[in-house]
């Protein structure tokens, strides 16, 4: 047998790359459009924004509901829908990392307008190495305001060269906002990150191998999410959501409630691959729901293992109950998933209707 | 003959207490050979099959494939049904001490497939269904007449709480297959049992025994053997690796979806937190050679490898293949310049034949 050697891996110089992680929870209030979060200020060249997911409180329009959060300033979050609504309200959580310096190399936050009339829009980013960069959907708003179809709001982010970023949907009705952070570390810390698309028409699995190649290393790495298209022809959404059911070293199984064979659906996910020693623990799947009439869930985690300023949590997609795009409450259909310290991870929604599983992401930094 | 001597780890405080790591060649013209370890207590152990690399070209599967045994607390002995006047076979093992405690009851032995028989059972003493694994230590046969494996492989499962039972395709020939049937402890693990799947799927995926509240690193996974299908003609579409088992179920996959299913059998051992440090399953080690390398990367401790099957890709008929030329082995070991590399190994490859072995490595917390 002939012994072949890899180059080394750069040592790990410290013990933590974490200064803390703090999660937020923002509710537009009725007659809103806006509303914000106040953090432990942390130094915005070094943070990143992570999401949760949303919920909203009744049965609106998406220009009422869809909402995007941005980091605003050093102490605040703020999140953002189109249209204020006189009776209801849209709630948003999610996690602040807060790294120390020299772990991001460059942050760079904004929005992409996706007008009518196109299914996409670029950006000009300045050049970011397509192989430490985690591009991070913080969600999209819109003017869409026929009925709950997602094709022209659900928009992706897609990194295309090394200074251009792009958002893509399905449809070309109406407006829609993408808010975004494209992050890219340092290679004394990260082995790679990059943001791959996948189609998925069925269950499948997605494999990692041909981007984290010879570096793959289940412990290591961490998934986000860069968003998720909407395909017009699929007119139920347990068709359209996807959810990864578990991950390791050679990827992610992707999961839909029901396949069809009429549409496939454009997915995005960060696949980061960390140094070794920076993720301590790592819990992904979509067995976690909220139960038909109920509108919270919870699943338990083993208690006393999570160090809570160093583990945050990331919504990854879900598996719908039959909901008719178009005439479905948003209440029902869109749930929120987050680490809650000594409770697990917590679920929520607005309404009450169908069985919903959320795939969530928890990740422990040492 | 001892091929290399056993590395040793130093004696840690976690719940292992020592891992070896065992290369032993059976030599041309001998039947089994013995490798001295550094003495455990036999009650405590669990031996890893890493699987067999032959040193050059055998096309019958009496000569090549072998079983692994404890055979007392100093010796591992290595055992192929026949020999070979040129041939040489080398297996790999790891060689896992518990401390006391974690294991509360072992049991290892034999189970024997008669001749013209395609199972055979085997009485053990009472052993909880959700708390043992049943190991696979690698199988021999009488099969001369070509290379089919049809009469060569075989799988394990726990049909009760005292019955065991080894099951092949084919009825040619005896086939001897070893095993350790491992009890755990409640306080140290929080489920193990031995799962059957039957596939002709490329990937197929088991979500039945799915355990929500688990963290990614505390799941592993041991091999349990596998059946081929006698009216596959073709490897490609028969051979089954285990490429994840993780906090909601596992996937195994074939090179190609065969005509006809056949049959895997897997371990889902559930840790409780805290004792693995981090683990992966890998199958990024394809052969088109003889030999492969997969950096894991920096800081991993003691390791223990498991072969989690092979699947193969191309044509490899079964009838004409080179036995020893599918037949293959993994083991991961740090390199001494501070990097852990899993190997991979087979010999005589020929025509087209691409063997992909899957890897499980799993550092325990010392």
């Amino acid at each position: 047998m002939t012994v072949q050697f890899h180059s080394l891996l750069k040592p790990i110089a410290v013990n933590s790359i974490i200064n803390r992680i703090q999660a937020y929870s923002i509710t537009i209030p009725t007659g809103a459009t806006s509303a914000t979060a106040t953090i432990t200020a942390v130094n915005t060249s070094n943070s990143k924004l992570y999401r949760d997911g949303f919920s909203v409180s009744g049965n609106v329009t998406p220009n009422k509901f869809a909402v995007r959060v941005e980091q605003t300033d050093a102490t605040t979050i703020t999140a953002y829908r189109n249209t204020s609504d006189a009776s209801e309200t849209v709630t948003v959580t999610g996690f602040v990392n807060d790294y120390i310096s020299g772990v991001i190399s460059n942050n760079q936050r904004g929005t992409i307008s996706v007008t009518a009339g196109n299914t996409a829009a670029s950006q000009a980013i300045t050049s970011s190495s397509t192989s430490l960069t985690e591009g991070t959907n913080l969600g999209v708003t819109t003017d869409y305001s026929t009925n709950n179809a997602a094709g022209p709001w659900w928009a992706a982010l897609q990194q295309d060269s090394s200074t251009s970023i792009s958002a893509n949907r399905n449809s070309s009705t109406n407006d829609c906002t993408l808010g975004y952070e494209v992050t890219t570390y340092s290679s004394t810390y990260m082995q790679y990150a990059g943001l791959f698309g996948k189609n998925v028409q069925a269950n499948s699995q997605y494999d990692f191998h041909s981007f984290t190649a010879s570096q793959a290393n289940g412990q290591d790495i961490m998934v986000t999410t860069g968003g998720q298209n909407s395909q017009a022809s699929i007119a139920d959404f347990q068709h359209d959501f996807v959810a990864p059911g578990f991950m390791n070293s050679n990827g992610m199984f992707l999961e839909r409630n029901a396949s069809n064979a009429t549409g496939t659906n454009g997915h995005r996910f960060n696949v980061l691959c960390w140094k070794p020693g920076i993720l301590k623990r790592r819990f992904l799947n979509n067995l976690g729901s909220i139960a038909n009439a109920a509108s919270t869930g919870a699943l338990s985690l083993p208690s006393g293992f999570l160090t809570a300023a160093k583990t945050m949590s990331v919504y990854l997609g879900q598996k719908t109950s039959s909901y008719t795009k178009t005439t479905a409450s948003p209440a029902d259909v869109y749930c929120r998933g987050a680490y809650d310290g000594a409770n697990g991870i917590a679920y929520a929604r607005g309404g009450t209707s169908g069985l919903n599983n959320i795939a969530v992401g928890v990740y422990e930094f040492t | 003959m001892i091929y290399l001597r056993p590395r040793n780890t130093p004696k840690s405080s976690g719940i292992v207490n020592r891992i070896q790591e065992v290369r032993i060649q059976i030599p041309a013209g001998q039947t089994s050979a013995t490798a001295t370890i550094t003495a455990v207590d036999v009650a405590n152990t669990r031996l890893h099959y890493c699987g067999l690399i032959a040193a050059s070209s055998i096309s019958t599967p009496n000569k090549t494939l072998l079983t692994a045994e404890l055979t007392n607390s100093t010796t591992v002995t290595l055992t192929r049904n026949t020999s070979d006047a040129s041939v040489a076979v080398t297996g790999w093992v790891f060689v896992k001490e518990f401390i006391a405690g974690p294991i509360s009851a072992m049991q290892r032995g034999t189970l024997t497939i008669a001749d013209t028989a395609t199972s055979q059972t085997g009485s053990v003493t009472a052993s909880s269904l959700t708390l043992s694994e049943l190991a696979f230590l690698g199988q021999r046969c009488a099969y001369s007449s070509d290379s089919n494996l049809d009469s060569a492989l075989c799988y394990l499962k726990q049909n009760s709480t005292t019955e065991i039972e080894a099951v092949r395709a084919g009825t040619s020939g005896a086939t001897i297959v070893s095993y350790e049937l491992a009890t755990y402890s409640g306080t140290y693990f929080d489920r193990a049992e031995c799962l059957v799947l039957t596939t002709g799927a490329t990937n197929f995926v088991d979500f039945t025994n799915a355990s929500a509240y688990h963290f990614d690193n505390d799941v592993i996974g041991s091999y349990g053997g596998m059946k081929t299908n006698t009216s596959n003609t073709d490897l490609t579409g028969d051979l089954i690796s285990i490429i994840d088992v993780s906090s909601k179920g596992a996937t195994v996959r074939r090179g190609a979806a065969g005509p006809n299913a056949s049959v895997i059998s897997y371990n889902r051992i559930c840790v409780k937190p805290g004792y693995v440090k981090r683990r992966l399953i890998t199958d990024n080690l394809a052969l088109s050679g003889t030999s492969g390398n997969l950096t894991i990367g920096q800081q991993w401790g003691q390791v223990v490898t498991d072969f989690m099957g092979a699947r193969a890709t191309g044509t490899m008929t079964k009838s004409s293949f080179a036995a020893s030329g599918s037949a293959c082995a993994v083991y991961a070991e740090n390199n001494g310049l501070g990097t852990t590399v899993i190997y991979a190994g087979r010999q005589d490859p020929s025509g087209s034949e691409v063997v992909t072995p899957s890897a499980q490595v799993v550092e325990w917390v010392k």
